[in-house]
């Protein structure tokens, strides 16, 4: 089957500097990805280009097949949730959702009756009447997706749309917008700069970095193994542990001396946080053990951190709930990990 | 406190010698005497009546009126584009040319307005109404671009976007979303290029005759040679205009706006 | 978007056609005939004789002098009346009537600003009544036809700009500048010194560049309020263009003027731009 969206090789350069480099994506109908990477690493100008404010140097864009790279915003099946909302100040809220049906040559009245359509879908078709102003920053991203969705477009392209709410709405908007999501089978493709929005939402992440994809995959590939030293810092915390070679086809990690089959360009692995447990008494034997001074204490309710010195390497280690508070910088533990969980960094 | 009470002090007589001239003018067109007098001795109107009754006030009246009403619709018509220019894309030559369509604002009218009758003359336009047209438009689209300009903000850009997301043509786009926009300031520097072109003597001078003559060179021409009640007359109906605009001004956008440096 | 340069084309064509024809060339014009003879020839005489006359320099000076006071009592008048608009008014209504009271002049015509003191000033107008029945003077002083007139005139047309400069710059200053100021134990004297002055003097510099340029190009004021006793260099301009009829000489005086002008309008911009608090 032919895909929804296919991205092909796809540049873009501004005055000397080099926004997208040969990105190449592909995505089907009904699916929501997010597109996640630091500031400046070329997502939004990546979603401007699909969305038609820009035009690629390079590359082409296609949607089922039809080549839209020079296309005109206005001619391309797809609609936008931005960043500010943008919307227009001087028109109700309802003339606001209409505004797209009414473009595309629908009547008044039925231009009219599908923006309280869509707006019911959000819940608010008691505002129809407003002025967007009239109303509160989370009112104001629904009706902006309502604007966006009342075309019912392929695909929805959402420019960080939630950054501007107070994290306990932000949560919320995030579960909403999922259902709708769900609801309406329309593509997402949201762009965010925080990883938890990404994984909570996203089927696929696509992780960006310096105008390139570094990783395309689901959150748990992205999170458990990530493709390279950047994805494993941008995504979670990691503890990357140093390993040096040992022997033909082996490698030794420098922390606890366990033994692992040697990979290509391997200098580091990987253990999230979790992956650490606190060892008392004898130690089951598929636990590598390594021992260690607690550095410091940081609990901040459901998960307790605890920074462990092992020689000269600090190792993050997490524990569920406040219990892991008793202990004191100073105190002397013993880590133990599973080999099975590393995962090998390539660089 | 005695730093107050003399800033104070100062600050209102400020306030009372920017006033002065102009209440004695409109007292001085109510007297009933034939010399200026203020106070007026008496009160009339007799001075207003003998304006409407000669020809050239009025058509002079006529003239300036109509000249800043083309004006500040030509200079209106072409400052959106330009300032959509301006305004939306980066560009070789942009500082410049935002600074020559500006500059007007700093020239010396006098010099502009005798660079129009010499090329004027040249080309045959002089002392004619386009000649007065062309200079007008010229000095009072900085106006208009300098009120539209500050209000296609980026925050505006994206509107249009949203616009065309949505599936509407530029041209559409322009009617239904930037020109609702950008009202407030083509009225604001619209008002202001109209006072301009209508108060303008330095300009129009050059290329005013007896025949096609405005309200403020003919009052020049006047007052260098007669000062009576009429004159003043002509000048109390300038001031309560003025004064009419800029309440208008201050109830459409509030006067805030105005605090910026404009051309005296 | 799809393709800005035609975009930028179509926007500009106008704009652009415009102003080439009606503003450029004419100044073209003048720049041109400054620089030739009635022959055609290329010629400095007309710059030469704006250098070598006597009363050039004299006519210069004097409009210099007239526009440097008119600039410095500008600013000793527009400075207090903005602060007191700013910062001592406290009742909004009161400061929007000032406001209103200060733009009005503005929306007048030079010639009614100027009118206005032509009958205030006269040899029985209220000035002299005021004076004489204050007992300050036994005879009427002459006003009209003097510098002293002139610059009454011109101070009076060219003030609300100050005070609309200023006050926009004193409006925009942080009151935590001076709070932090008066934390840190300095009085209010010296913050005015070290804290205020300094965040409002790139407005206050511009706004003073900007008065001496329109002082020095002004026309109707002190053509209205000289009385033909004294002449200043925009009016050297008008009459070559309307009784001399010797356009060379009047171009080279204009692009003299421009030239002048020009440079004070770009060291106040400079200044403007430069310095802005952060």
């Amino acid at each position: 089957m032919q895909p929804l969206l296919t991205i092909e090789s796809v540049s873009k350069r501004f005055a000397g500097h080099q926004a997208l480099h040969e990105v190449d994506l592909a995505i089907d109908g009904g699916e929501f990805i997010a597109l996640l990477g630091p500031s400046g690493c070329g997502k939004t100008t990546l979603l401007r280009c699909i969305a038609g404010f820009l035009k690629p140097d390079d590359g082409r864009i296609l949607i089922e097949g039809a080549d839209i790279t020079g296309a005109p915003p206005y001619r391309r099946p797809l609609n936008t949730v931005f960043q500010s909302y943008a919307l227009f100040p001087h028109m109700s809220v309802a003339d606001n959702v209409a505004y797209g049906p009414r473009r595309a040559g629908t009547g008044r009245a039925e231009a009219q009756s599908r923006a309280r359509e869509a707006l019911a879908l959000v819940g608010l078709e008691e505002m129809g009447e407003r002025l967007p102003r009239a109303l509160s920053g989370g009112q104001q991203q629904r009706v902006a997706l309502a604007r966006a969705i009342v075309n019912r477009p392929k695909l929805l392209l959402l420019d960080e749309p939630l950054s501007a709410l107070d994290l306990k709405l932000r949560r919320r908007m995030q579960i909403e917008l999922k259902h709708i999501q769900e609801k309406l089978g329309i593509a997402f493709i949201f762009v965010t700069h925080d990883q938890e929005e990404a994984m909570a939402m996203a089927n696929r992440i696509v992780v960006m970095n310096a105008g390139r994809i570094e990783q395309i995959g689901t959150p748990a590939d992205i999170y458990r193994a990530p493709a390279s030293r950047f994805v494993a810092e941008f995504v979670g915390e990691p503890n990357l542990i140093p390993v040096e070679p040992a022997g033909p086809g082996r490698m030794r990690l420098k922390v606890t001396g366990a033994e692992l089959p040697y990979a290509e360009g391997v200098r580091c692995v990987m253990a999230r946080p979790e992956d650490l447990v606190l060892v008392d008494g004898t130690p089951p034997a598929d636990l590598a053990t390594a021992a260690g001074i607690v550095e410091e204490v940081v609990a901040v309710g459901p998960v307790t951190t605890l920074f462990v010195r092992c020689g000269d390497v600090v190792l993050k280690v997490a524990r569920l709930g406040m219990s892991a508070a008793a202990l004191h910088p100073g105190s002397a533990v013993t880590l133990g990990l599973r080999v099975s969980a590393l995962h090998p960094i390539v660089e | 406190m005695i730093t107050r009470f003399l800033i104070r002090i100062v600050a209102l007589a400020a306030l009372a010698y920017l006033v002065l001239p102009l209440v004695v003018i409109v007292g001085a067109s109510l007297t009933e005497t034939s010399y200026l007098a203020f106070p007026p001795q008496g009160l009339t109107l007799k001075w207003f009546g003998v304006l409407f009754d000669d020809p050239s006030y009025v058509s002079a009246f006529v003239t300036s009126t109509l000249l800043a009403l083309a004006a500040t619709v030509v200079a209106i018509v072409l400052a959106i584009p330009a300032s959509l220019a301006l305004a939306r894309y980066v560009f070789a030559g942009r500082e410049a040319i935002s600074s020559l369509l500006m500059s007007p604002l700093v020239l010396p009218y006098v010099v502009l307005g005798a660079a129009l009758l010499q090329f004027g003359s040249a080309i045959g336009l002089a002392r004619s109404f386009e000649a007065l047209l062309v200079g007008h438009v010229v000095i009072v689209m900085p106006f208009v671009l300098r009120s539209v300009l500050p209000l296609l903000t980026p925050e505006q850009r994206a509107l249009e976007e949203a616009s065309m997301d949505l599936g509407a043509t530029p041209v559409a786009t322009f009617f239904l979303v930037v020109l609702p926009q950008i009202r407030g300031g083509i009225v604001s520097g619209g008002l202001l290029a109209f006072i301009s072109s209508w108060i303008n003597v330095e300009l129009s001078i050059f290329n005013t005759s007896s025949a096609l003559n405005t309200i403020p060179v003919k009052m020049f021409n006047y007052v260098q040679y007669t000062i009576d009640p009429t004159i003043a007359a002509v000048s109390a109906i300038t001031i309560v205009a003025a004064a009419l605009v800029i309440i208008l001004l201050d109830l459409l956008i509030g006067l805030d706006m105005l605090s910026e440096s404009r051309r005296p | 978007m799809t393709a800005p340069r035609t975009t930028l084309a179509l926007l500009l064509f106008a704009p652009l056609a415009f102003f080439a024809a009606f503003f450029v060339a004419p100044m073209v014009v003048v720049a041109l005939s400054s620089i030739t003879a009635d022959d055609g020839a290329l010629t400095a005489a007309h710059y030469a004789r704006i250098l070598l006359d006597q009363y050039h320099w004299d006519v210069l000076w004097v409009t210099f002098r007239i526009a440097l006071l008119t600039t410095l009592i500008c600013m000793l008048v527009g400075f207090p009346l903005a602060w007191y608009l700013v910062r001592i008014v406290r009742w909004r209504a009161w400061r929007r009537a000032c406001v209103i009271l200060i733009i009005v002049p503005l929306f007048t015509s030079n010639i009614v600003r100027s009118f206005g003191w032509m009958v205030l000033l006269g040899r029985t107008g209220l000035v002299n009544q005021g004076l004489m029945g204050l007992g300050l003077t036994e005879r009427p002083i002459r006003f009209l036809g003097t510098e002293t007139g002139i610059l009454i005139g011109l101070v009076y047309i060219l003030v609300p700009f100050v005070v609309l400069t200023v006050g926009n710059a004193l409006a925009k200053i942080d009151t935590a500048y001076e709070e932090a100021s008066a934390d840190l134990g300095v009085g209010p004297a010296r913050t005015f010194w070290f804290v205020t002055l300094p965040l409002t003097l790139p407005g206050a510099v511009s706004g003073a560049i900007m008065v001496f340029a329109l002082a020095v190009s002004a026309y109707v004021t002190p053509a209205l309020l000289s009385g033909g006793q004294i002449t200043v260099f925009s009016m050297l301009i008008f009459q070559q263009y309307s009784s001399v009829f010797d356009f060379h000489y009047g171009a080279a005086l204009s692009i003299t003027l421009l030239v002048l002008t020009l440079v004070l309008v770009t060291v106040a911009g400079r200044i403007g731009e430069g310095r802005k608090p952060a």
